[in-house]
């Protein structure tokens, strides 16, 4: 496993390995799309809205999986300096903060037809928004400070102090009272909703985490592929000033 | 459907514009840092990524 962390041999892990994540991914998708319009039934109070639900757990599963997988990262890049570590972290800010809006999006639009309102400023929403802030503070942070090594060291501070954040959305619902429902998925007693929902849900979630790594590793690329260009840009330009002088 | 479907249309339309979105951004990003690290010969050498 340590010999991928040379971000050479990481390259040539995700040259291999893309091409069976997309066709994963894209199973997955086909297969959870079918379920979710042709095999899941209408809720028995929500009707048909409850497809939104197909979109909008995903979405928020990924949007604290993402976070959790950046703090991890930090780790990496404060304990242990690891450029790979850094690149990782800053690869899935955005992925984030993308999954984040849809989590909001999608549950805005099923809230509107359920609840009678866009939003409400209750615990779960309103800390969900935080973390959608946060994803978005994050990325101006790697674009205003210059230094990198800096930069990688300010990110994972403040993402490992926004990782105060995740419990405070996980128990919101139970913590506080408010109008969004419980927890019926991940939950102590195992889930409350029926199998036939139960599975097209499990596997768009599993859809959707398969198209994270994908795009995640994609990304990862992009940063490693950045900082050579950064690096040869630099001794380009080194040399040419040396044969000038 | 039901009189939510414009909803349920909206979810779906508006998640698959972001991913969409995503996925454009990073296709675009690698397809722009290929095209300037062709200007430099040695590319591909492993001994570059030792940083």
């Amino acid at each position: 496993m340590l010999k991928f962390a040379n971000p050479t041999n990481f390259l040539r892990l995700v040259a291999l390995v893309l091409p069976w994540l997309t066709g994963l991914t894209l199973v997955l998708f086909a297969v959870g799309l079918y379920m979710t319009f042709f095999i899941a039934p209408a809720d028995y109070q929500q009707g048909e809205s409850v497809r939104i639900m197909y979109l909008h757990v995903p979405a928020a599963w990924l949007s604290l999986f993402i976070y959790g997988t950046m703090a991890m990262a930090a780790l990496g890049t404060l304990v242990w300096r690891h450029p790979l570590a850094d690149a990782a972290q800053k690869a899935a800010a955005p992925l984030g903060a993308g999954f984040t809006f849809i989590c909001l999006v999608t549950g805005s639009l099923w809230g509107k037809p359920m609840w009678g309102t866009w939003w409400v400023w209750d615990a779960r929403l309103t800390s969900v928004l935080i973390l959608f802030l946060i994803y978005l503070g994050l990325m101006a942070l790697w674009q205003t400070i210059e230094d990198m090594g800096r930069a990688a060291r300010a990110a994972a501070l403040l993402t490992l102090v926004g990782v105060i954040n995740l419990p405070i959305i996980k128990f919101s619902v139970d913590w506080w009272n408010t109008l969004h429902q419980p927890a019926s998925v991940f939950r102590m007693g195992g889930p409350t909703i029926h199998v036939s929902m139960l599975v097209p849900l499990l596997v768009m979630a599993l859809a959707a985490t398969f198209l994270f790594l994908t795009l995640h590793l994609m990304a990862i690329r992009n940063e490693i592929l950045h900082r050579r260009l950064r690096r040869l840009s630099m001794l380009a330009a080194q040399t040419e000033s040396e044969t000038l002088s | 459907m039901s009189d939510h479907s414009g909803f349920i249309f909206a979810a779906f339309a508006l998640s698959a514009v972001i991913i969409a979105i995503m996925i454009g951004a990073i296709v675009w990003d690698y397809r722009n840092v290929r095209r300037a690290l062709s200007r430099f010969p040695d590319r591909d050498s492993p001994t570059k990524d030792q940083e």
